[in-house]
Parts: structure tokens; C-alpha cells; sequence
């Protein structure tokens, strides 16, 4: 069901449209959120029941699960835990390779306490984001004909593979192979060879093709194509490769990309001398004037303390139990 | 509300938002007091009313604190307040940064008479730039010293600059004008909303007497207006708003900044110090690209300084010094969560105007058709009657008073927030007053949150008045005070959803970067290929740079997302990226149709000054 037909509808419409196909709605929900939870509940019921042509809604479906499970079993990223949700697949399933046994602890390095400032995972940015929206909305404008205009090509006619990072732990990359190169390799390396990304941890090496810390690679149908990538491994540098994957394990690289390094998803470990701060009050610093009391409600008040017990760091007396205080 | 706060508020006058001026006295007021001063508070309000409906009684006399402008003109600054107010003076303990980013995409269509989209601009103009520009006028006519920051970004610039959308936003004027005056006469038996249909035709005309006599039709200059007078710090973006971190182009994220710096410093008057990276976009390298254009500070969400390497000291309370010497500011988590959270943030007050509930769709459509598009498809017409009442779908009518009243005790909160915020910060950095950089969303104030202006103006009022803690400050200000900052560089981070780049890299709109990476890589290398571009060879240049530049609008990406104009920025990307392949076939074939060019170069005017060998 498109969005235009939701907006023309009644809330209470709209709310007997949400019961029957179980979607919940929160109890403040504005009419735009109603059709929004409803366009993507209907939307990707109906979706799930196509096959899932999509490689972005197969890998979305894979973070969800790799978001799942605990950091520290995210290791060896997430696409083996992709594999492991979804035994259909098991032709994708990719083959994790290590070049070098000492790779094996490569994980996501276990920073001290993993401090997370996930100021933007919450429920603020949301709201911002909805203003941010706002800016464009004039009320149902989806009901004019729709605009005309001419479809973009999808290839350019030269080789490319590029990738970019999302967040800490997802890249996506987007390639575009000729037909003549594809057959030409093919025809010598062999036709029964798979087109394959192989993505390479290049975190502190000079990368010449050979050094990588770990590799693992993602059969790819489309010589025009892109995927998501969950590494899991935020501050880690990687690289792509697009190429031939023999069934005897050979790989022909055709194509490189750019190599991008993952952003940071926690308080850095490094201090300088001039600069330096207790950890105590660092996160007094960042959990704001919970003990400055004042304007806080008390829902806000436990969330920190909580964040703070989540992570870990204590300061005495801010977290004592009122009793052990008498 | 809490315990201190509620006897902060309980000795305003709370109509207007104002406190006693002596905390001392404050601290004394007791219950018969109060009582008192609530009787006095009552009489003189009714007294002033009949009056002076702009001006703010004192508590002490019988005079007026402050007598505003529209009653005595001719009357000295200092002869209008009795002097019972006195500012903050030096002892403050720390520094509040209000930073308001104010953004619209590239819209305008001389090829049609009337244009869905433009009313995107037509709407902030009306509900938040001229009421902002108003909210200045008055503290600067009543003498209340005040800073802000605000981010002007080139593309809204351009639009509010071009006389051709100025025409038309004063014919949207008058037909909204001409719509208060008929809903005026259709409520007449309904007091609630003819006396709200009476305030809409009032703010309509006062925009128009605003936007058309006072400003020339250029508000632009209004806000250079403030900027000189030092009370606004005007900083610039990207050129079209386009998301850096996923450019991985150097020189297409060295023309965003570099077209937005040469734009800016020709519209207001002075190269900004200050860049507002577009969705807060910062990515390791980027200052050193920002320090070639001479700007001296950026700012990021919260996370990018916390997660900076090495690590900072004061937070987010200091800026910090990127190796290039370009100072980052971050956001404050609290402020900004109290604003926007949906369990005790402001705009959600159900006492506050409701977005969703417009003239547009709640009346009958004879009466409203003349004042829609020629499309005759219902949009909002920006006439709202209802506050937000509840939860559930029942609404009451708008109370312009009550709203007021719960915008000034938002700001009280907000103020004695950021008060016991900034005490408690003074204890944990010993050799520094800290910072607070509180950013929002200029279209937050208005457009969303109806009477978000009004909380800005109480905001600074109360700040520069009912208070010593804290004072406000602009980046800029502040870095001149305080020039030694922990070196450190900031991690990748944005302030999206997340806060990273998902909103603007997701399968709804990930297929944008393919065209837009080659694009840019094709401008890189026409560039370098005609280094000295001729006659129709520059300008077709030029006009490929104008093409990728506006193609690039986080816009449409986030549009893309969010599902509100879906077709049009879909339609926007395929445009402009045609626009420029063909510019850059023919380009590279010699071959310019030069009617056509002339075509585009109508339609995509923007930068006209723009050089394309930013690019080389």
C-alpha cells in the first residue's frame, strides 16, 4: 500500500489498519508516524513474501541479528553469524579465511570498558530527525501525478568498486564490472569460477595484496551490484577486492577499491600528558549534573546510572545504595 | 518540574516570562509575599494591558522595567527602564553557545508558475526566519544584550536573495492574507477561533509589512543587520548542504567549502569564521580542507569529541584543536535532550500549537480552493487552530495566551537548567569557564515548534536579566578568550539518526553514490583538462559545477529516507546528474549545444560567481 493511500485515510482508519496487521503503534503517535509504522509494516509484510530480491534487505536482516548477540561474540563479523541465521543461504555462506594464525585475535580490540557515547543512538536524534522532516512536509502531496523523468544508467563503461563506511561496524560497497572484462577473465582463469568480493583487514599494514591481517570473501551475483558489510570491528581499515574465486580456492583480483578505516565507537584509550583526566571525571563530564540534582527527572536520573553501571565505571558515593549510605 | 524550579517560576509574572531582577530578594519571598505580589502582579497587568502590551512592569515600582519601542519611540534607551534591571556583569561561571543551523535544499522553478516545493521556503520564512528577525529587532530595540550563532547555509542564501522567489512569496502572502481575512469572517460566531484566525491575518501582515518595507524584501540583510551590530555570529556550510563523509572526493569537499565561503562572504559582508558541517559531518582531514578556506572552528555532535583521539579533558565543554589548527565544537547532550526528548521535551507541551492539524485538510474544500496549487491537491496552508491537547486524536482549540505562558516557563526551566549545569561544570574544570554549544534546528523554532521564537526571545531575555551564572557566548567569542585548547583530532560522526552516516546511506538511498562519485571524479578531471575554459567552454563548465554541487544535497538522501517528497528528490538526483553527464559528453566531445546550456543555466542559477577550477 502506497503512503498516499494512508494519508487519505482517518487516524482511526489508520489505527484498524495497524491492529489487523499487528503492528504496534505507540500510544502518542501523530498521524505521520501512524503511517509511517503502517506504509513499513505492510510494505515489508508484503515484501518478506516476494522473494527477497534485495541484497541490502538479506544484509539488513543479517545486522539485525549480529546486532543481536553480544560485541564480544561479533568478532569474526557479522556475516558468519548472517550465515548461521539463515541455513537457506548456505551458497553465500563466506569463507573465512585467516592468512596468519596470530590474525586470530584480531577482533574488535577490547578497549578498556568500551566506553560508548551513543548520544545518537536514542530517542532525541529521533525526534530531530522527524523536525528535520518536517521542513518538507505540506500535507499529502503524494496524490499529484507523479513527476516524469529519465532513468539514470546504471553503468559508466569503466571498472570501479568503491566502499564506504556507514557506522563502526557496517560498510557498504557498490561495483561495476564490464562484460567484456568479466567474460575475458572468466574465459582463461576458468567459467566455472564465482564472482566474489573479497574484503580485507589492512588495519596498520602498507597493503601490497599479500599482508592483509584476515580476509574473508562474499560471493556476489551482479557484476553491477553493492552490499553491505558488517565487520564488527570499529578503528579497523579495510579493502575490497572484486574478483574470480576458483572452486580450488585460486582468486583472480580484477578490481580494487579504495581502502576506508572504520570510525571509532568508543572513548579513546589514548591520553595526553598535558591534557590528562581521571576516567571518573571524565564520565562525571560526560554524564552531565546528575549529582548537580536540579532538573532532572528521575527516569533520566536511572538511565545514566544505569549506562554507568553498564559500563562499569564507579564513583564512590554517586551509586551507593541508599542503605550502605545510612 | 522540580522543587527549585517550581519557586523560581512561582515569582514571575508569568505572562510575560519575566523574574525579579534580586536574587536576594528572591530567596526572601515567602508565601504572604508571593501572595502580594500576585495581587500587584494582577492589577498592574490588567492596568497594562490596556496599554502597554509590549512593555514589562517592575515589581519594585510602579514603573516599567522595560517600555518597548512601539509605545515611545522618541524616548532615550535608558529613560525607558527604571532601573531596577541590571545585566549579569563579569561573574559568570560559564558560557551558553545557542546555535541555530538554518538550511533549506536548492528549490526554484522558473519553468512553472506555482511549485509544490517552494512552499517549503515560503513556510520557514513565515513561520521561522521573520519571526527570528523579529525576536532580534526587539531584544536589540530594547537594549538586551545577546549573542547567537546561526548557520546560513548558501543554498537558502540564494533563494532568500533571488527576486524571483521573493515575488512569489509575497503573492503567497496575500493569498494567505486574504485567506485570515475570510476565515475571519466565517468564525465570527466562534470566539476561540476567530480571535486565532485574527492573530494568524495579524502575523501575515506583519510578515508582509516585515519582509516587503522594512527589509526591502531581503532578509538576508536583516541578519548581516545583526552581524554587525555583533550580536549574531553567521556562520556558513557546505554550498548545497551535500553530506562530506560519503564525497570521498578531496576536491568535490573542497568546492562544497570553498563555494559556500566566496557565497557567503559576498552576500554578508565578512568571511565567516565558523563552518556548520552539513548533518554535522566531520570525518578525519576535513579541517584541513576547512583551514584552507580560512575557517577557524566547526562544530560535531556530542560523540565526535568524546570518541576523539587522544582523549579530551573537559568534553564537550572545551573545543578542541584539530592538528590544523581549526577548533571543534561539540554538542551538549542535556540541553539538546531536553529540548527534543519525548517525555519532557519542550515542543511536545500540550498547550502548544499542533503541527499536523491545518486549514488545509480540516475545511471544506470550496472554501479552501482558491488558495491551493492549480493542482487543486490539499496541502497545508498554514492557518492551525488546535494545541496539541493529549495523546489521542481529540484536539482542543489553540490558547495563544497559555502557550506563552508555558514558553516562558520552558525558558525559566531551560535557564536554571543550564544554571545548575554550568555550577556544577565550574567544579570540574579548574582553569577554564566551560562552554555549553547547544544546536538546533533553525526551522525547529516556528515551523515545528509554533512558539519556539517566543521561547527564544524569553530565553535571552531572562538570560541577560534574571541571572549571573551563565552568559551567552558565540564560538568565535570564545576562542578569542580562551585560544590554548587540548589538541586532538575528532572521530568520524554526524548528528543523524545513530550518528553516523546511516540516514543518508541506507538501501532507500544508496544508490545515489554511484552516480554522484563518478560525477565528481568527471569534474575533478574536466576541470585539470581546461584549466583556462573560454566563452561557451567556461560557462558550460560552471554549469557542470553547479549541477554536481546541487545534485549532492543531503536532501534528497534524506528525503529518500524519511518519505515525505520521495519523488521529487528522486527526481532532483536523476536531473541534475543527467544535467552534468551530458554537460560533461558534450564538454569532452566539443560539442556545447548552447541553447540548451542557456536552458539550464536559467533553471539551476545558483552561484553565479562560481569558478569551476575549484575543482582542480
Amino acid at each position: 500500500m502506497k503512503k498516499h493511500d494512508l494519508l487519505s485515510k482517518t487516524v482511526a482508519e489508520l489505527k484498524a489498519l495497524a491492529k489487523k496487521h499487528g503492528i504496534s503503534l505507540s500510544t502518542g503517535a501523530k498521524k505521520a508516524d501512524i503511517v509511517k509504522a503502517v506504509a513499513k509494516g505492510v510494505s515489508g509484510s508484503s515484501k518478506s513474501k516476494g522473494k527477497a530480491s534485495v541484497k541490502a534487505v538479506r544484509t539488513s536482516q543479517a545486522r539485525k541479528t549480529a546486532a543481536k548477540m553480544k560485541p564480544s561474540k561479533r568478532t569474526a563479523g557479522a556475516t558468519r553469524t548472517a550465515a548461521k541465521k539463515k541455513p537457506s543461504a548456505s551458497k553465500q555462506k563466506p569463507t573465512v579465511k585467516r592468512s596468519r594464525p596470530s590474525a586470530r585475535s584480531v577482533g574488535r580490540t577490547p578497549l578498556r570498558g568500551t566506553w560508548q557515547i551513543t548520544a545518537a543512538r536514542e530517542e532525541p536524534l529521533r525526534a530531530q530527525e522527524r523536525v528535520a522532516d518536517a521542513k518538507y512536509y505540506t500535507g499529502t502531496v503524494e496524490q499529484r501525478p507523479s513527476a516524469r523523468f529519465d532513468p539514470l544508467t546504471h553503468e559508466y563503461g569503466t571498472d570501479r568498486i568503491a566502499l564506504m563506511a556507514r557506522d563502526p561496524y557496517v560498510a557498504f560497497a557498490y561495483w561495476e564490472l564490464l562484460q567484456a572484462r568479466l567474460e575475458k577473465e572468466r574465459s582463461w582463469f576458468g567459467w566455472d569460477s564465482k564472482l566474489c568480493v573479497r574484503v580485507y583487514d589492512v588495519t596498520g599494514v602498507l597493503f601490497d595484496g599479500k599482508n592483509a591481517q584476515a580476509y574473508f570473501d562474499q560471493e556476489v551475483y551482479d557484476r553491477v551490484g553493492s552490499w553491505y558489510f558488517d565487520f564488527g570491528r570499529p578503528m579497523h581499515s579495510f579493502c575490497a577486492d572484486l574478483g574470480l574465486l576458483a572452486p580450488n580456492g585460486r582468486f583472480l583480483t580484477m578490481i580494487r577499491s579504495n581502502a576506508v578505516t572504520m570510525p571509532r565507537d568508543g572513548v579513546s584509550d589514548v591520553m595526553d600528558e598535558e591534557w590528562l583526566l581521571a576516567d571518573e571525571d571524565f564520565m562525571k563530564l560526560y554524564g552531565g549534573s546528575v549529582s548537580g540534582a536540579g532538573g532532572f527527572s528521575s527516569q533520566q536520573v536511572q538511565e545514566l546510572i544505569s549506562q554507568r553501571r553498564m559500563l562499569k565505571i564507579t564513583s564512590p558515593g554517586m551509586f551507593s545504595k541508599p542503605k550502605a549510605k545510612k | 518540574m522540580q522543587g527549585g524550579y517550581i519557586h523560581t517560576i512561582k515569582s514571575i509574572p508569568s505572562w510575560m516570562g519575566f523574574s525579579f531582577p534580586d536574587p536576594e530578594k528572591r530567596d526572601q519571598s515567602c508565601r504572604e509575599d508571593r501572595r502580594t505580589d500576585d495581587l500587584l502582579a494582577t492589577k498592574r497587568r490588567k492596568k497594562h494591558k490596556q496599554r502597554h502590551s509590549f512593555c514589562v512592569p517592575c515589581v519594585f515600582c510602579d514603573k516599567y522595567l522595560l517600555i518597548a519601542e512601539q509605545c515611545s519611540p522618541q524616548m532615550d534607551l535608558q529613560d525607558r527602564s527604571c532601573g531596577h534591571y541590571k545585566s549579569g556583569g563579569s561573574m559568570e561561571k560559564g558560557y551558553l553557545a545557542l546555535v541555530l543551523h538554518s538550511h533549506l535544499p536548492y528549490v526554484r522553478h522558473p519553468e512553472y508558475d506555482q511549485f509544490l516545493e517552494e512552499d517549503w521556503l515560503f513556510e520557514a520564512i513565515t513561520e521561522t526566519y521573520l519571526p527570528l528577525v523579529n525576536v532580534f529587532d526587539g531584544l536589540v530595540n530594547d537594549g538586551v544584550d545577546f549573542r547567537i550563532t546561526m548557520s546560513l547555509t548558501p543554498t537558502l542564501i540564494a533563494m532568500l536573495t533571488d527576486p524571483q522567489l521573493q515575488h512569489r512569496y509575497v503573492r503567497h502572502l496575500n493569498k494567505l492574507i486574504d485567506l485570515a481575512e475570510k476565515e475571519i469572517e466565517r468564525t465570527k460566531h466562534q470566539p476561540e477561533f476567530n480571535a486565532l484566525a485574527c492573530m494568524y491575518r495579524d502575523i501575515f501582515l506583519n510578515a508582509r509589512t516585515v519582509f516587503e518595507e522594512k527589509y526591502g524584501r531581503n532578509i538576508v540583510t536583516a541578519f548581516r543587520k545583526f552581524q554587525d551590530l555583533g550580536k549574531l555570529e553567521i556562520v556558513t556550510c557546505g554550498a548545497t548542504h551535500g553530506f562530506l563523509p560519503l564525497m570521498q572526493n578531496k576536491n568535490a569537499v573542497r568546492a562544497q567549502i570553498k563555494v559556500a565561503v566566496d557565497h557567503h562572504t559576498k552576500h554578508l559582508g565578512k568571511a565567516p569564521v565558523g563552518i556548520w558541517l552539513p548533518e554535522c559531518g566531520y570525518f578525519e582531514g576535513l579541517d584541513e580542507i576547512a583551514k584552507e578556506a580560512g575557517i577557524r572552528y566547526f562544530f560535531t555532535d556530542s560523540h565526535g569529541i568524546f570518541h576523539a583521539t587522544p582523549r579530551p579533558k573537559y568534553g564537550v565543554y572545551a573545543p578542541l584543536v584539530c592538528r590544523s589548527g581549526v577548533a571543534a565544537f561539540g554538542r551538549d547532550i542535556e540541553s539538546s535532550k531536553q529540548v527534543w526528548s519525548s517525555v519532557e521535551g519542550y515542543p511536545g507541551d500540550y498547550n502548544y500549537r499542533e503541527f499536523y492539524r491545518d486549514v488545509g485538510f480540516d475545511l471544506d474544500y470550496d472554501t479552501i480552493r482558491p488558495y491551493l496549487h492549480d493542482d487543486g491537491v490539499r496541502v497545508n496552508l498554514g492557518i492551525k487552530y488546535y494545541r496539541i491537547t493529549g495523546k489521542s486524536d481529540h484536539k482542543e482549540p489553540y490558547v495563544r495566551q497559555r502557550a506563552l505562558e508555558r514558553a516562558a516557563d520552558h525558558a525559566g526551566n531551560f535557564m536554571f537548567n543550564r544554571q545548575k549545569q554550568i555550577e556544577w561544570l565550574a567544579g570540574l574544570l579548574p582553569d577554564r569557564k566551560p562552554i555549553i554549544v547547544a544546536p538546533y534546528d533553525a526551522e525547529l523554532y516556528g515551523h515545528w515548534w509554533f512558539e519556539g521564537p517566543d521561547w527564544i526571545n524569553f530565553l535571552l531575555r531572562k538570560i541577560a536579566y534574571d541571572q549571573k551564572t551563565i552568559k551567552l557566548t558565540t564560538p568565535g567569542e570564545y576562542l578569542a578568550k580562551y585560544p590554548k585548547n587540548q589538541i586532538a583530532t575528532p572521530s568520524l560522526s554526524s548528528w543523524g539518526y545513530k550518528g553516523y552516516a546511516e540516514v543518508w546511506l541506507n538501501s532507500s538511498n544508496d544508490w545515489i553514490y554511484r552516480h554522484l562519485h563518478v560525477a565528481a571524479e568527471r569534474m575533478v578531471e574536466l576541470a585539470q583538462q581546461f584549466p583556462g575554459g573560454e566563452g561557451a567552454l567556461r560557462r558550460a563548465l560552471n554549469q557542470a559545477a553547479r549541477e554536481l554541487l546541487l545534485a549532492q544535497s543531503s536532501d534528497w538522501s534524506f528525503i529518500m529516507k524519511t518519505g515525505s517528497h520521495v519523488e521529487y528528490a528522486v527526481k532532483r538526483t536523476h536531473d541534475h546528474v543527467l544535467r552534468f553527464t551530458r554537460l560533461y559528453d558534450d564538454i569532452k566531445a566539443g560539442a556545447i549545444d548552447e541553447q540548451w546550456l542557456a536552458d539550464i543555466e536559467y533553471k539551476d542559477n545558483i552561484f553565479p560567481d562560481i569558478d569551476y577550477r575549484v575543482y582542480a
